[in-house]
Order: structure tokens, then C-alpha cells, then sequence
């Protein structure tokens, strides 16, 4: 691959002239500040393997919080004409498929809770099972574990684990549609049999945070979220089920591909034809693994509201939205004039609805989908809202995205001393493991004002509120 | 860098943005291999002087390198989600013939290991190698963390 040159669209956007294989351009939404460090970070090189997919149509899109991953970068989108042979490639969803985030807002206020933060991190540290290995929230049978390959939230709620009204506020309320457990196989299903409803760890966490500053006054109230409003959001994915269906049918398809005579410039880009066995498999074996990823979310809810009842008596936690930005997923966009049906990849994106659009909930539906931007741990979250005018396929960051390796951020702190920093925010601290909070610095990461701020000059979300940690829990 | 160095054997882990590089060597193909899974154990949990508490047995059966290296691995976090269990050490043996590889995990469960970061959700391919070099064998691997 030769080397790439961004050429300035905008102050917020930026074009990867074709070159070579690639079927379209790139396109890259950030501040010149946020771009990736050529030197060090290979993310832009990435773009461009990404726009030699078949099938691809407009551009291979990065998002303000782009970083190097391998195949396709982080914080990148990417839609194929599905009728055109079109591909869905696993690379371009993530070993964590359906990793995504949840926000459950209190009806109290910083100062309701602040003589008891330190009790109810306790027993939320105790509740949320995290770190290595099995062990969840629920303790699910061989059946359970069936019906939540089909079902997802749905069946969790069914099961009593949350209420009908937190259906209505996740994406696909709940299940997306055409999950295919058959497609799954027997190592994947026991990687994920006893871990229904537990976080892992890396970046993933449950926060309990309190809205810092308001910056859409009218959007924030009809989410209810006013200054000092608690709130939680969850952070997590499918676990051990949704890392092997990733790794077999990525090992699949690296096979298949002589058959559709594709060659892609990265083996992780290994792809086939949405519409052949491979790519139904992999679609209806992802799909199962979404459902999983928001019943895990659903049955860690669960387990909050349980720790909030013990605690802090008996609040609401309403869901305000639960969305994934690892996925692959069959939406409807006006491509070249024509409406066309595109397999739209979202790794480390967040997918970011308009107003009024037909999927959103009656109570969200004027205002736009909640966009969750989890930032680093101990700086701030926000909540955007998807716009009207959008772009790649009305997609947003997904995070801070990171800048720094976990080697460079464990030369520079200590989990112990980044604890007591912490706490000394007020942030009370409740980790798994001390190199593992370390890897996690927050100076590790972007800074999230800035990659926000960009989303919202770029057109792709609006800022609405920003959250700060009081709380948090990490493997 | 997290490193077991010997003039001849050991691995080593690098950065990546988000991710983790594990690279191993060794004089032969096998002994690179279990290098590999030792590094990439290494990536997560101190296994210190844990002993096992059992052995289990494994097999691969591979088209090519590539998809040895992946099925190895996976084996290894397939024992820790599925059955709680961490590997300290592995021994593995190719068939000259067919190519396939046995061999033996040693594992301890995972309340008996220090756990010192995150796991790995799976191996990428993307920059994936194991190959020879200078009379030794080299490996490399990205996970994702």
C-alpha cells in the first residue's frame, strides 16, 4: 500500500484519494489536532485496505475517535451494496460483536447519594462478576442460553430481569432480527454459557456518573438529564461467545474467499458476499451474538437496580438507550440517488439515528437517538443525539480512542498510585485487577471534549450532556 | 514490555494503540509455539510458581501455519472462559507426516493465578507470522484485548 495523503475538506473532514485497489475514497471526520500519528499508529493505511472491500459504496469512513487496530481501524464504517455482491466481513465488526453501551438514569441527584457512594460501590463491586474467566450475574441454563441467541433483552425481560419499558429504549427492541444459534458452534456456546451478565475487562466498565454540564437544554430535559442527575452507564459486549463466532467464521472465510475469487489487501479483512452460505452464516451467528451482548447488558442492569435497592432504597433507573458500535447491520440509504439495501459495518461506531426516524421510540422518536460516548475512565461520558443531515450512514464516535499502547501507559503510572489519584477526584475506584486500571489511564486515551465537539462540527451527532464518574467498576 | 528472554528462546510483549503484540522464538517450530502461548499467558495473568492441577490434552489439525497458530491459541482462552482454567505450561509435539500437532496443556484454575490485565477476546490475523529465521523460529502475533 502507498503511503496515504489527507486532503482537507473541511476543517472537520478529510479525503483519502483512491489509490490503488481502492473502490472509493476514504473519508475522515476529525480535527487536525485528532488525526492519528502516521508514525506510530497505521490506522489510515487501514482505511484504505477497508476501501478495496467489494461491494463498497461512498467511502470507507473514520470517525474523530480512529485508532490503529488490525484489519479494519477502530472508529471506522463501512456499507456495502448487499445486492450488488456486496461483503460482510468479521474484521469489520470486532471479536467483541455487538460491544456496545447502556445509560440508566436515576430520579436522583449527586447530593441524594453522596453519603453512600462508598456502600453502594461496595455492593456494586461485589454484584458485577468482571475479570478473568467465567462467572455472571445469572446463573443461565443450556435453554436459557438458547432463547437468548433468538431473543436478547427480550427473553431477559421475559425472564424478570428488567421491565418492559427498557425494551422500548434498545436498539431493535432488544433482539436483532434473523439470529441463526445453528450457525453457531459448540466452543462459542461454551465460552459464553456462564457468563451472561458480567463485564470482562479491558475498557469496559459500569459507571456511576452525574450529569457535569447540559449542553442541548431541550434534548437533555426529554432525556432527563438535568446538573447532578445520577446516572449509570454500562459498558460491555458478548463475551467469550461473541470473540469465537469472530475468530471461526473469520478462520472460515479466509477459506471461501478463492470461491467468490476475492483477495483482500489484510487476511483480518477476510470477507464473502453477504447473500452466499458463508455470509448468511456469519450474519445469523452475529445476530445471535448481539442478542447475547444486550441480555448481558440487560441481566448487569438487572444487578445495579438490585444494588441501588439495597443501598439507596428503592429509585427508578429508567434506560435512556442501549446501543452497540460493534456491529454489521442491514439498513436502507440513498446511495447515488438510488435506495439501496447496505451491509453497514460499524466497528467502534455508533450508529446515530435522525429525528423522527421510524426505529426510534415514540418518547425519543422527535428528538433523535441517544448516542452514548463512554470516554476514559475518570474523565467524562457525554450523550449526544443523532441529526438530521448525518453522515457515513448516520454513524458517530464510539469513544475517546485510544493514543497511547497499555506498555507506554503502565511505564508511566501505577494502578495503586492512578487509584489514589482517583479517589482523590472523587471517584471511588473498584477494580479487578491494578495493572489492568493502570492499562486504562486516562491519559492514554484522545481527549473526549475534543472528539465529541468534532462529531457535532462534522454534522455526524449533537452534544447534549456531559457526565462525570462518581463510581467506577473494572475488570 | 513484559519479556522472558534467553539467548535462544523466549517472547516478549510489545505495544499496539489499543491491542497487544506477543512475538516468540525458538530453535524449532514446537518450542516457538509453546514460547507463544507463554507469552500471550503472560499478557494477563502472573502464573508465578502456580503448579498445575491437571492436564489436558489437545490436538490441532491445520491447513496452514496461520490457522495452527489461531486454533492454538484459541485454545487457550477457550480453557479460561469455558472452564475457569489457566494454562502454566504447554507441551507440544508435531507429526512429521500429517502435520498435526498434540501436545498437553498444564493448567491451574484461575483462582490460583495473579491476574495482571486484561485478557485477550481472540488473535488477529492481521500480522500474524511464524516463520523461520536465522536456523530459529520466530512468531508474532496482535491480540485484541
Amino acid at each position: 500500500m502507498a503511503p496515504v495523503t489527507l486532503v482537507p475538506e473541511t476543517p472537520y473532514r478529510w479525503r483519502l484519494e483512491r489509490t490503488g485497489a481502492m473502490r472509493v475514497p476514504g473519508i475522515v471526520f476529525a480535527a487536525g489536532t485528532l488525526l492519528p500519528d502516521a508514525a506510530s499508529d497505521r490506522s489510515l493505511e487501514q482505511l484504505a485496505n477497508v476501501a478495496t472491500l467489494p461491494g463498497i459504496v461512498e467511502a470507507s469512513y473514520a470517525m474523530p475517535d480512529l485508532h490503529w487496530g488490525y484489519g479494519f481501524p477502530i472508529g471506522a464504517v463501512a456499507g456495502t451494496d448487499v445486492d450488488s455482491g456486496g461483503v460482510v466481513s468479521p474484521g469489520g465488526v470486532g471479536f467483541d460483536i455487538s460491544c456496545g453501551v447502556r445509560l440508566l438514569v436515576s430520579d436522583l441527584h449527586r447530593g441524594d447519594i453522596a453519603a453512600r457512594i462508598g456502600h453502594l460501590m461496595d455492593i456494586l463491586g461485589r454484584r458485577i462478576p468482571r475479570g478473568l474467566g467465567p462467572g455472571a450475574v445469572w446463573d443461565a441454563s443450556a435453554d436459557d442460553l438458547r432463547a437468548v441467541l433468538r431473543d436478547g433483552a427480550r427473553y431477559a425481560v421475559a425472564r424478570g430481569f428488567g421491565v418492559d419499558e427498557d425494551l422500548a429504549h434498545c436498539e431493535d427492541g432488544g433482539a436483532l432480527p434473523g439470529a441463526d444459534p445453528a450457525a453457531i458452534g459448540a466452543r462459542a456456546l461454551a465460552r459464553g454459557a456462564h457468563q451472561i451478565g458480567s463485564l470482562g475487562a479491558g475498557n469496559h466498565f459500569l459507571e456511576v456518573q452525574v450529569v457535569d454540564d447540559v449542553l442541548d437544554e431541550r434534548t437533555a430535559a426529554a432525556f432527563r438529564l438535568d446538573p447532578g442527575r445520577v446516572c449509570v452507564m454500562i459498558h460491555c459486549g458478548s463475551r467469550g461467545l461473541g470473540h469465537q463466532i469472530c475468530q471461526d467464521h473469520a478462520t472460515l472465510m479466509q477459506h471461501a474467499m478463492r470461491t467468490y475469487a476475492i483477495d483482500v489487501e489484510d487476511p483480518q479483512l477476510a470477507c464473502v458476499p453477504c447473500d452466499s452460505v458463508e455470509g448468511r452464516a456469519y450474519l445469523g451467528a452475529m445476530a445471535a451474538a448481539a442478542n447475547y451482548g444486550r441480555a448481558n447488558r440487560q441481566l448487569l442492569a438487572h444487578a445495579t437496580r438490585e444494588a441501588f435497592r439495597e443501598t439507596v432504597g428503592s429509585p427508578s433507573l429508567r434506560l435512556l438507550y442501549d446501543v452497540s458500535h460493534n456491529l454489521a447491520k442491514f439498513e436502507r440509504h440513498v446511495v447515488d440517488g438510488r435506495d439501496r439495501r447496505l451491509c453497514v459495518h460499524r466497528k467502534g461506531a455508533t450508529r446515530a439515528l435522525p429525528p423522527g426516524h421510524a426505529e426510534l421510540p415514540g418518547d425519543l422518536r422527535a428528538c433523535g437517538q441517544p448516542v452514548l460516548v463512554p470516554g476514559s475512565m475518570g474523565t467524562a461520558s457525554y450523550v449526544l443525539v443523532g441529526t438530521t443531515e448525518g453522515g457515513a450512514f448516520h454513524s458517530a464516535c464510539h469513544g475517546a480512542g485510544r493514543t497511547m499502547s497499555r506498555h507506554a501507559a503502565l511505564r508511566l503510572v501505577r494502578g495503586d498510585a492512578l487509584r489514589a489519584e482517583l479517589e482523590r477526584a472523587g471517584i471511588a475506584v473498584r477494580a479487578g485487577s491494578m495493572r489492568g486500571l493502570a492499562e486504562e489511564a486516562p491519559f492514554s486515551y484522545k481527549d473526549v471534549d475534543m472528539v465529541v465537539s468534532t462529531c457535532e462540527h462534522a454534522g455526524l451527532a449533537r452534544r447534549v450532556a456531559r457526565l462525570v464518574p462518581i463510581g467506577v467498576v473494572k475488570g | 514490555m513484559a519479556t522472558e528472554l534467553s539467548a535462544t528462546s523466549g517472547h516478549v510483549a510489545r505495544p499496539h494503540t489499543a491491542d497487544v503484540i506477543v512475538e516468540a522464538w525458538a530453535p524449532t517450530r514446537m518450542a516457538c509455539l509453546e514460547e507463544l502461548v507463554r507469552g500471550v499467558v503472560a499478557t494477563f495473568a502472573h502464573v508465578g510458581s502456580a503448579q498445575a492441577t491437571r492436564e489436558v490434552p489437545l490436538e490441532v489439525n491445520a491447513q496452514v501455519d496461520e490457522d495452527l497458530v489461531i486454533a492454538l491459541l484459541d485454545d487457550v482462552l477457550y480453557l479460561l472462559d469455558a472452564d475457569g482454567l489457566v494454562v502454566v505450561d504447554v507441551e507440544l509435539e508435531e507429526d512429521e507426516v500429517d502435520g498435526s500437532v498434540e501436545g498437553l496443556f498444564r493448567v491451574t484454575p484461575v483462582e490460583r493465578v495473579v491476574a495482571t490485565g486484561a485478557p485477550p477476546k481472540g488473535a488477529s490475523r492481521s500480522g500474524l507470522s511464524f516463520l523461520p529465521e536465522n536456523a530459529a523460529w520466530r512468531a508474532r502475533v496482535v491480540l485484541d484485548v
